[in-house]
């Protein structure tokens, strides 16, 4: 199995679920297909320069929805609270467990993948490593080179869920219900034209 | 908590028989997805043996651990306060919630803030203390204490807790999990966009970075720590790992073994402060020092998954509440003794079988039947230093056994200390016992026997007993050894 098949496939088993894409314009159509499943009606969304080089700002915008765009400056979080689904794009993602793992940066509000009930997250296929120690061993770097600005990183594992009442699984308990993760497996440069 | 609220305790679940079958199926599907979730690691055997190392690596070394992360905190502006006690921990927090200002605090949920008694220590100050954890909500709405490490209101059903929310809430709601999560989603949601400190646990504290590790499911942690602007760690001294590299393989291991989980849901690596916040990081001590170069020093490798509760035959009889308001099962009574003295549990570490199912379940092997030992032993020395506390705790003992067990083995002494009384009682008992059996299993036996078999069965005595093969010179056939 390959880290790409890997990580879908422990995404999937932990209720999350995860979307291939070879070109933005895939990516795009997953984008629109999700926004109309839930009947999003506000989109909250990093300004990452990704999202928008592939096209998904635009196609939300095509979607008839209304974004929300958080960040540099402090985020209104109950505004942030109003908005159905969050978008975000994750630097690193971990096959092993189906993680996605998001870090903090001036301009990425991690609330966004927090507050609102549906959280989508672009993985790109190249930022898949094997497992946790491997994913710590590369955080561990990044935060020695910089602690103040990774002050905070998060493994997202699947939708929000507890076990608390009778032993039997909910969702969506504080954090999202549903978490999607659009796997980029096409050409990088599409995405590094934005970075 | 003393010996006879341990009693009363114990009988309370031993008598609820719906909370027993919880229990029993609930802590036997744990108990499987851990062994799965272990299974499927490429060596879990090879892991637990670094897992074991590392902790015991760590808790040799603490002090200069602890500095080096203190250092790093410290030098990034974040704040550290090292409390020699429980009440010294929640004063601090207490004062720093008062001059701030705070009225309303969000917690997630962190066994060692129970043990130091926060939630009354800001009540006291004025400050309101919520637990945002689900089973810790609804435990914190009937005035109740953990019933598991990891999972608080395991003894509590969907009715009783329909209930609780009905009666905070005044409204009308099903009995439905997914509709008493989606109030409790609601009602937390404005909590956490109110408050003015979050307070939050620490599964491992990274030395090198000065950096902390949560491992939470529901998301309240995330909530507790990205939106008060006053945050607050609490955290026990031991909790250290020195660099990223341990995280990973006790990350590989802590949810595996406490819920079957390959990651929980959300692992947080927050190194404080972050821009804008004030951290506070509180490290608790509260008996903890004392421990190391003890005979007890190994607790202290205890990772808090809950793994030795979920297998252990007298937990699962007796629940969570009987060991006491913070810390249960077998880690509970090798813990509670070390760190709150022998007088509020010093009783719990005799109320075990010493079975080691739990070492078998831990992930960094801890001996905890050697531990328990080890209390055993300090308390026999203890009380048999003098004649008179000698005396005493032999007629304290005598006065909890009861005059008919001290009659059965008062029996079992005279028959067996008597060779030929035993060939003749063992050979007559394996005939008389067959009005007692029932589908091949000795059920409902005579009294005092009867005592033992009231809620249990045993297997029968064998026609020929394995004196008569000896004598006879033979092994067992095959047949005999599987029965």
């Amino acid at each position: 199995m390959t880290p790409v098949e890997q990580f879908c496939a422990e995404l999937s088993a932990v209720q999350g679920e995860a979307r291939l894409a070879a070109d933005p314009a895939a990516l795009a159509g997953h984008l629109r297909e999700i926004l109309a499943a839930h009947a999003i009606g506000r989109l909250a969304h990093w300004q990452h320069p990704a999202l928008a080089a592939l096209g998904l700002l635009a196609a939300a915008d095509a979607a008839g929805v209304e974004r929300l765009a958080v960040g540099p400056e402090p985020t209104d979080q109950r505004l942030l609270a109003t908005a159905a689904a969050g978008l975000t794009h994750s630097d690193l993602a971990i096959a092993e467990t189906g993680s996605i793992v998001l870090f903090s940066r001036p301009d990425q509000e991690l609330t966004v993948s927090l507050l609102p009930l549906v959280h989508i997250a672009v993985v790109p296929a190249a930022a898949i490593v094997a497992d946790v120690p491997a994913a710590t061993a590369h955080l561990g770097r990044l935060v020695r080179e910089d602690p103040a600005g990774l002050h905070t990183i998060h493994f997202i594992t699947g939708p929000s869920r507890s076990a608390d009442i009778e032993m039997t699984m909910t969702r969506g308990v504080h954090g999202p219900q549903f978490v999607y993760a659009l796997v980029y497996t096409g050409d990088p440069a599409a995405q590094a034209a934005g970075t | 908590m003393s010996r006879a609220e341990f009693d009363r305790l114990a009988a309370k679940t031993m008598a609820d028989t719906g909370l027993l079958k919880t229990l029993e199926t609930g802590l036997g599907r744990k108990k499987a997805g851990r062994l799965q979730a272990w299974a499927e690691l490429p060596d879990a055997g090879a892991l637990r043996a670094e897992a074991q190392q590392i902790r015991a690596r760590v808790i040799e070394g603490l002090e200069d651990h602890l500095a080096r992360f203190s250092a790093a905190v410290t030098s990034r502006g974040g704040h550290v306060y090292r409390a020699a006690t429980a009440a010294a921990a929640s004063a601090y927090i207490a004062d720093l919630a008062a001059a701030r200002g705070v009225r309303l605090a969000v917690k997630s949920k962190s066994m060692v803030s129970e043990e130091i008694g926060l939630n009354r220590a800001l009540q006291q100050r004025g400050v309101r203390a919520v637990e945002t954890d689900l089973g810790e909500y609804i435990i914190q709405l009937e005035g109740e204490t953990p019933f598991h490490i990891i999972g608080p209101s395991l003894h509590k059903s969907r009715f009783e807790v329909q209930a609780i929310f009905e009666r905070e809430s005044g409204e009308r709601l099903a009995d439905d999990p997914a509709v008493l999560t989606a109030f409790a989603r609601a009602r937390l949601r404005e909590e956490f966009l109110s408050a003015e400190m979050g307070i939050s646990g620490c599964n491992f504290a990274v030395a090198e970075t000065g950096s902390i590790s949560l491992t939470t499911n529901e998301g309240n942690g995330r909530m507790v720590t990205s939106l008060p602007r006053l945050q607050v760690t609490v955290m026990g001294m031991e909790r250290i790992v020195p660099t990223w590299d341990e995280l990973g393989v006790m990350l590989s291991l802590l949810s595996r073994s406490a819920t079957g989980q390959k990651l929980s849901v959300y692992t947080t690596l927050l190194t404080p402060p972050a821009p804008g916040k004030e951290h506070h990081v509180v490290i608790i001590d509260g008996g903890r020092s004392a421990l190391i170069g003890s005979d007890l020093q190994e607790v202290l490798h205890c990772i808090r998954c809950g793994a030795c509760l979920n297998v252990c035959p007298v937990y699962r009889q007796i629940g969570g509440h009987a060991y006491g308001p913070v810390y249960s099962g077998p880690i509970g009574a090798v813990l509670n003794p070390a760190l709150f003295g022998d007088c509020a549990a010093g009783h719990l570490p005799h109320a075990s079988t010493l079975c080691g199912a739990c070492s078998d379940a831990c992930p960094v092997k801890i001996d905890l039947p050697g531990l328990l030992l080890a209390h055993r032993r300090r308390h026999a020395r203890a009380t048999t230093g003098s004649a008179a506390a000698a005396t005493k705790s032999a007629a304290a003992a005598r006065a909890q056994i009861g005059w008919r067990q001290r009659l059965a083995f008062a029996l079992w002494a005279a028959v067996f200390s008597r060779p030929a009384l035993y060939r003749l009682t063992t050979r007559l008992a394996a005939r008389l016992q067959r009005p007692w059996l029932r589908d091949g299993r000795l059920r409902r036996g005579p009294a005092p026997l009867s005592l033992w078999t009231g809620d249990r069965d045993l297997p029968p005595l064998a026609r020929r007993r394995l004196r008569d093969h000896w004598s006879a010179g033979g092994g067992l056939s095959e047949e005999e050894q599987g029965s």
